[in-house]
């Protein structure tokens, strides 16, 4: 009985999904036959309600610019936008235009999911320095094309400052251990259940800053970029943020994780410094009552120029390499990153632009908060170390990974030597 | 044989009331009445919490969105009516689009679930046929597999029907019985009526529809009224199957609709969402309300005429 | 009890109508189970084949899946998170299943009594379980169980002060899940109910008038003709919570943290899926699971042969 399954299942089954995948109907996009010179889109992104809106006026906005071209719209939530998208490519159904994520790069376009958009003719002459490298994989050329700049960022909320009675640091000198310093005097300060900072040594933008302080980072070659003993070093530093009382205790930090931006401690006046993407600024600077201030990250040596610091990219467009009518996607796609016109419509909600035309068009119109977004990465323009790797196939298990051992060193189950030695081990499993 | 019971059948008003014993040994006053007080207490006191969460996410729903995470209590009141006004109108339709939408697929599925599933049943539990238990095993094991493994292969096979982004591919699985529990369910409470009930029938002349549907129907009255309202809760509160298969907003129902005002990454919009998430509650609870009263229908009521 | 126990034997007399023949209904039962036969061909079926075929191959979903025999199994052997992931489970299982049937049971009793207020009771007790797994109870359930939430709020007051937070704690997470599910009783609770109401007001009587009493007649009659279906919340209770997943997912974010405390093994074979890419290992995972329910489904209706009751 098993074998004979097991025969039907290889047999039939198998090959019959393998089929499919590189065959599938596209049957969401509808409409794609009819009359010559018409075409459909589907376009697919995550992410929030002010965000659905402004896509959708910019879908709006392209029927002035192409109305031949009818495009469908299919927003989504995160989590749920990955599971939907995997099972699509799987049918071979894939959206024409893609909102992509760093992480899921080489996921996608390492198995040939992606169109090349160089290849393709997108032009990216506008584009910031460094700003459309970031969508390049080695073997398969570009796969997705920069939809906002980003760069890691710390945090403050002032009135925790003020009601600790401590200045803020001066950013383009302060090191880790002020960091530290600084903490602790606020948590000392204020009362119990208020701390200096979040337990932010397990956050992978701040494990991605310190490898590249220390001359290593998250990724070398495809492969894991970091040895066990700075990983090590790192999970001191977060043991030393729970025992100097500068962050506050394991549980305490778990609970706040969860959370989500607006009932986190941050935002509700107990936590004093985190850190952050920079497209979070405005996010936070909403939700925290008094508003926020951005700072760089310190550095080990005391000077900014040393802090390692680069453009990532908050989000990416793709085009899916089955798409029924590339052409038409990517004019779309050209629409959507080198036009003014949809610039001014998007603004900066998806992260600054990487198209210099595009940011400079839009500048005069931002509010305040978008504003220090924009100042900030603007400001480290000259102190950028070298661009990352982009994260390898079976790299997106990473944060999982980090947030674990983070766990398991601060509620005591393991040592910082052991957590930073799994760091190692268990990013160079998932990566094979 | 007919006549199962000696009580006439009861009046709408004690419907609720549970099986009447007729005879019962009559205890002293007072300390039934003390029980009873009792009782009472010790079920208000459980009643508070169950009912605590959804107290607190109405109340939560009528808070201006910065206040909702500070006060994880009932106390203060706010009657900020903001919530349901933005939170109607904040997605790409109004609410109502996505509520309509739900109601349209779980209607679907509970038809199909009550028609398909019932009938399913009755063979399992009357019929002798052959491979009976086999199939029976085999349908047991449908409900062992994770749904993260089987729709992929699902998916896969439902996008070449050119079904994806319709409800097809929700309901038309209910109508071919494929949701094994209630076909389980269903047997077991057709195993639980009493065959000599059948015999009298076919005795009559009766063949298997006329069995089916004049004595064993009426009688999973119950079992029927579960079906309807496990359905419905379900399939109003599915999200996977509605994630994966309906792909624009037109189509979105109620769970993706609700998700949509999450952000991960950024500020949700919590007080919309929880308002959203009372007014769809409004419907199931109807449901619940009106089901639960064939839900007490049974023997004891029902009569076999 | 000579009524009652001859009304039992009585019912519980199995007469056959042809029974020489052994599949006398093999006609109408095609004609019933043709709804049913399509479904689990046309439908079922091959996505449960194919994720068997997919148990043997490296299967991303975004590339075709490639052939690679017994690694899964091999990998699954030396797995430690699985295996965690397993132990979650089967602790999730084996507590959550029972307490939950006999809350639910115990209140499906009472409810089923005269009583005012009734249906007022039932809707209330029901009430939890219409809110489902949702984002709405996942917040509430970290709120409430948070080191400043409700329950510690509860607990200071009665002198137990400085307690942690019970979601966010490795060795307290896997408890208040439980109780989740506890708490989310309404669903058999309304199958018991449903059950009770089915039982022939006739046998009561009958013992009524034997003089039986209420103690006596819950016994020797309610629970005997419940069986079956106490056997199906049981069956289905088990299967269900060896696939608990939402549940988890929403309350650790899909993490299954702090420190995998809330990795049950289907929230692991979903990370793997999807997150990670690996669709075939996580179709080995599921067919792992499903031999083990089906030991403990089989175990189920072998052992019920000594215990449910059926009238046919």
């Amino acid at each position: 009985m098993i074998n004979r399954r097991h025969a039907l299942a290889l047999g039939l089954a198998v090959p019959g999904a393998a089929a499919l995948a590189s065959c599938g109907p596209n049957a969401g996009g509808g409409g794609a036959e009819e009359g010559s010179g018409s075409s459909a889109i589907r376009l697919a992104w995550w992410g929030n309600p002010t965000r659905d809106e402004m896509t959708e006026q910019v879908v709006e906005a392209y029927a002035e610019v192409d109305d031949s071209v009818t495009i469908s719209t299919e927003p989504g939530e995160w989590n749920g936008y990955w599971d939907k998208l995997a099972t699509q490519t799987a049918g071979g159904d894939l959206p024409d235009v893609i909102q992509m994520d760093e992480k899921y790069i080489s996921e996608y376009g390492g198995r040939g999911a992606l169109l090349d958009l160089a290849e393709a003719g997108l032009d990216t002459s506008d584009f910031a320095e460094g700003a459309v490298e970031v969508g390049e994989l080695a073997d398969e050329g570009l796969m997705a094309i920069n939809a906002g700049l980003n760069a890691a960022v710390f945090l403050v909320n002032p009135a925790v400052f003020e009601e600790a009675g401590v200045e803020l640091p001066d950013d383009t000198t302060w090191t880790w251990d002020d960091l530290i310093d600084i903490a602790t005097e606020i948590s000392e300060n204020t009362e119990d259940g208020t701390y200096g900072m979040t337990q932010m040594a397990t956050i992978q933008a701040l494990f991605q800053v310190w490898m590249r302080q220390l001359g290593q980072d998250q990724y070398r070659d495809g492969g894991v970029g970091f040895d066990a003993e700075a990983a090590t070093s790192l999970m001191e530093y977060a043991q030393r943020i729970e025992d100097t009382g500068a962050g506050p205790d394991a549980s305490t930090s778990v609970e706040d994780a969860a959370q989500s931006l607006d009932q986190s401690l941050f935002a509700t006046d107990r936590i004093g410094i985190t850190v952050a993407w920079s497209n979070q600024v405005v996010a936070h600077d909403a939700a925290v009552p008094g508003g926020i201030t951005v700072l760089r990250p310190p550095s080990m040596t005391g000077s900014a120029a040393d802090a390692q610091l680069w453009y990532k990219a908050s989000m990416y467009w793709s085009i899916s390499a089955s798409a029924q009518d590339p052409d038409a996607a990517l004019a779309f796609v050209d629409f959507l990153v080198n036009s003014p016109d949809a610039g001014e419509i998007l603004s900066i909600e998806r992260g600054v632009p990487g198209n210099l035309t595009v940011r400079e068009a839009i500048t005069p119109d931002l509010d305040d908060a978008n504003l220090m977004a924009v100042d900030y990465l603007e400001a480290i323009e000259d102190e950028l170390g070298p661009p990352p790797e982009i994260t390898p196939q079976g790299g997106g298990e990473f944060e999982d990974i980090l947030t674990r051992a983070g766990e398991d060193m601060l509620f005591g189950r393991i040592t910082p030597e052991e957590a930073g030695q799994r760091l190692v081990d268990d990013l160079d499993a998932a990566l094979s | 044989m007919t006549d199962l019971h000696s009580r006439p059948a009861a009046d709408p008003a004690e419907l609720s009331a549970g099986p009447a014993r007729t005879i019962v040994t009559p205890k002293p006053r007072p300390r039934r009445l003390v029980r009873r007080t009792l009782k009472h207490v010790v079920m208000v006191a459980a009643s508070l919490a169950m009912i605590y969460p959804l107290l607190w996410m109405v109340v939560s729903s009528l808070r201006p969105n910065d206040e909702i995470f500070r006060n994880p209590s009932l106390w203060p009141l706010s009657f900020n009516t903001e919530n349901f006004v933005s939170g109607w109108n904040a997605l790409a339709h109004p609410f109502s689009h996505y509520l309509m939408n739900s109601t349209l697929l779980v209607l679907g599925c509970v038809i199909g679930n009550l028609v398909a599933c019932s009938l399913t049943a009755y063979a399992f539990a009357r019929l002798r046929f052959w491979g009976r238990n086999i199939a029976f095993a085999l349908m047991l094991m449908t409900l062992m597999l994770p749904i993260h493994v089987v729709i992929v292969p699902q998916y896969i096979l439902f996008s070449q029907t050119g079904w994806v982004n319709t409800m097809l591919p929700l309901i038309l699985p209910k109508f071919l019985a494929t949701d094994a529990f209630f076909v389980f369910l269903m047997v077991q409470f057709i195993r639980g009526i009493p065959k000599e009930l059948d015999e009298a029938a076919r005795i009559d002349g009766a063949g298997h529809f006329r069995i089916f549907f004049q004595v064993i129907l009426p009688l999973m009255l119950p079992a029927l009224a579960t079906t309807t309202i496990f359905t419905f809760m379900w399939m109003w509160n599915d999200f996977f199957g509605s994630l994966i298969y309906l792909t624009t907003p037109e189509n979105f129902t109620v769970p993706l609709a609700l998700r949509q005002f999450l952000d991960t990454q950024g500020a949700s919009n919590w007080g919309a969402m929880f308002a959203m998430s009372v007014v769809s509650l409004v419907p199931l609870f109807l449901v619940f309300l009106f089901g639960q009263r064939f839900l007490v229908k049974g023997f004891a009521t029902t009569g076999i005429k | 009890m000579s009524a009652v126990g001859e009304l039992v034997e009585m019912a519980s007399r199995r007469k056959r109508g042809g029974a020489k023949e052994k599949h006398p209904d093999n006609k109408a039962g095609l004609v019933f189970m043709t709804p049913w036969l399509l479904g689990f061909l046309g439908i079922t079926l091959l996505p449960m084949i194919a994720s068997l075929g997919l148990a043997f191959t490296d299967y991303s979903l975004l590339a075709p899946p490639e052939f690679v025999g017994l690694d899964n199994i091999r990998e699954m052997i030396a797995d430690t998170r699985l295996h965690n992931s397993l132990v979650v489970t089967f602790i999730y299982v084996f507590l959550g299943t029972p307490l939950q049937l006999i809350v639910a049971l115990a209140l499906a009793v009472v409810l089923n009594q005269g009583m005012r207020g009734l249906a007022f009771y039932r809707s209330v007790f029901y009430l939890p379980s219409l809110l489902g797994a949702s984002v709405a109870i996942a917040i509430l359930w970290r709120q409430m169980f948070g080191a400043n939430g409700l329950v510690n709020q509860l607990l200071g007051a009665l002198g137990f002060t400085g307690m942690p937070g019970w979601v966010s704690n490795p060795d307290t997470a896997l408890g208040t899940l439980i109780l989740l599910n506890v708490w989310t009783f309404g669903s058999p609770m309304i199958i018991f109910l449903a059950g009770l109401r089915q039982i022939p007001q006739m046998y009561y009587e009958a013992a009524s008038v034997d003089g039986a009493s209420k103690v006596k007649q819950f016994f020797t009659i309610t629970i005997p003709l419940l069986t079956p279906i106490i056997f199906f919340n049981v069956v289905l209770q088990i299967i269900n919570s060896f696939q608990t997943f939402t549940q988890a997912f929403v309350v650790s974010g899909g993490t299954g943290g702090p420190s995998d405390s809330t990795m049950f093994f289907t929230l692991y074979l979903y990370q793997k899926g999807f997150a990670q890419f690996d669709m075939g290992y996580a179709s080995a995972m599921a067919w792992l699971l499903l031999i083990i329910v089906a030991i403990f489904t089989a175990i189920n209706f072998f052992v019920s042969k000594f215990w449910v009751f059926y009238d046919d």
